[in-house]
């Protein structure tokens, strides 16, 4: 019972009351989805593409797609996923200070009078899951409220002539080759990853600060736009580089493998920490 | 509850030791005064009797459990930490409500008397982040006592408060004595330390340099 009050807490305070935060993946959902339908009626203006050939799966894609491969050759710079880096940094910052900022503070008293440093660690995994899947949900219906209104149909499909020049992609004769759809998994492995990270970098705030913390998921993050590799988990987070949507591409069971390791890991480390972590501000040391 | 027993407790943090070798045993009904200027250990030390830091060597032990072993916080604890840590969002009855929640909870009726104990019946709808110093620190005292904890933990529980508000503070500690509550309390005004405590202890660089008792004239 203590433990669905600890929860019932973490929800009311770490979401509900920060819904500010929540904000901003629907600002900058709204914003990219806007340029996103801009530029795919530019598209559809110059080739003389019918509407009806586009789906709300074009402008998800323009979301998570991330990047394809990238192959350092000269004439070939490196293009920077922005909004897909956006997106994602900016979820980590909304999960990055809450748990540190409670333990110090109110929470500091929910977990003694909750008794046990457990349950107060296990209520913010679930604050941080819960969080990161309602980023998502966000980022998911402001796009979609986004492409009704711009008259483009609810569907899963993709528009490979109209992603390949949205994405400028180069490596046309691997990308999009298998399939031209978002499946069910390509959709959803973003939120998966990113509930794995979001809880590492949670893990991470107990051996060093919240800063240093979002900068190593930060790093992970740049090295995995940088290098396709399957060791590398944000590389699962991007459309572009799924074996589904890329020949060469990640393996989405390797993903969710990845992603339970990561999770796994990331829990019970952290919870072992928590039962010998000193609740103690750094100007008190 | 039988009391708290310190045994030999140290707490070294980054190689800093905060508390060396404390012994010190506390019993129920009595007020434990703790003295010691800024970085003498008095925080540290209640921060190891609530379970919020973890002694590097010995150990507290409270009805017999040791903190941190046996169990992982007092089961049954008030307390008032430095500054005082509550919702900016929500009212000063809000914040009490969200708290005694956790634990079954005390009806809205009782938690105005305790407000209107601590001189803030008035504020109780007001948003804490429109609270003054003085009025965050009377509910800080209010959350601390709300539940009639068997041990009670103020750190510096007079800062930022007028003289009524010191007089209410000593007041209600008075009370949670007479229930029976053991106190530990830190405060820089030694008039009010001796005039509330029973038994003060004296820190220095994390070690008891001097433990009085009252009607005592010589250390022990």
């Amino acid at each position: 019972m203590r433990f669905i009050r600890n929860i019932a807490f973490d929800i009311r305070n770490g979401i509900i009351r920060h819904f500010m935060l929540f904000l901003l993946p629907a600002l900058i959902t709204g914003i990219a989805s806007a340029d996103c339908v801009r530029r795919i009626n530019g598209y559809l203006e110059t080739w003389g593409v019918k509407k009806s050939t586009v789906t709300y799966g074009d402008i998800w894609c323009y979301l998570y797609c991330g990047m394809e491969k990238f192959v350092p050759a000269p004439g070939n710079a490196f293009r920077f996923p922005a909004i897909w880096t956006i997106l994602f940094s900016i979820c980590s910052i909304v999960v990055l200070t809450y748990t540190t900022n409670d333990m110090l503070g109110t929470g500091a008293h929910v977990m003694v009078a909750g008794g046990s440093r457990g349950k107060w660690w296990f209520s913010k995994v679930i604050w941080n899951v819960l969080s990161t899947i309602m980023y998502h949900g966000i980022t998911l219906i402001v796009s979609l409220i986004v492409c009704i209104f711009s008259g483009i149909r609810i569907g899963n499909g993709i528009n490979v002539g109209l992603q390949t020049s949205l994405n400028e992609i180069a490596d046309m004769n691997s990308t999009f080759k298998t399939v031209s759809v978002i499946t069910p998994v390509i959709f959803i492995m973003p939120v998966i990853i990113s509930v794995a990270m979001n809880l590492l970098q949670q893990m991470l705030t107990l051996f060093i600060s919240p800063g240093y913390a979002f900068i190593c998921t930060g790093v992970l993050m740049m090295a995995s736009v940088y290098i396709l590799s399957p060791l590398l988990p944000f590389n699962y987070a991007m459309a572009l580089r799924m074996s589904e949507m890329y020949e060469g591409g990640v393996k989405h069971m390797y993903g969710i493998l990845c992603a339970v390791l990561i999770i796994t890991l990331s829990v019970t480390v952290g919870y072992i920490r928590f039962l010998r972590y000193d609740i103690i501000k750094k100007e008190d040391i | 509850m039988n009391g708290i027993e310190i045994k030999e407790l140290s707490k070294v943090i980054r190689k800093n030791m905060v508390l060396d070798g404390i012994s010190m045993k506390m019993i129920p009904g009595r007020i434990y005064g703790f003295r010691g200027i800024n970085g003498s250990g008095k925080t540290m030390l209640m921060r190891c009797i609530i379970g919020l830091i973890h002694a590097t060597e010995g150990s507290v032990i409270i009805d017999g459990k040791v903190i941190g072993k046996d169990i992982e916080f007092p089961e049954s604890i008030g307390f008032l930490l430095e500054n005082p840590a509550f919702l900016d969002g929500y009212t000063g009855l809000q914040n009490l409500r969200m708290l005694t929640s956790l634990k079954g909870g005390m009806s809205d009726e009782e938690l105005i008397k305790l407000l209107e104990r601590v001189g803030l019946k008035d504020a109780a709808g007001k948003k804490y982040k429109k609270y003054s110093l003085g009025m965050k620190q009377r509910l800080g005292i209010a959350a601390a006592v709300m539940e009639n904890p068997d041990i009670l933990v103020l750190d510096e529980p007079t800062n930022a408060l007028d003289t009524e508000g010191i007089e209410c503070v000593k007041k209600i500690i008075l009370e949670q004595k007479e229930r029976g509550a053991l106190i530990i309390l830190s405060c820089h005004d030694t008039d009010i330390l001796i005039n509330l405590s029973d038994e003060i202890f004296r820190l220095e660089n994390g070690k008891v340099v001097e433990h009085i008792k009252k009607g005592d004239n010589e250390d022990e």
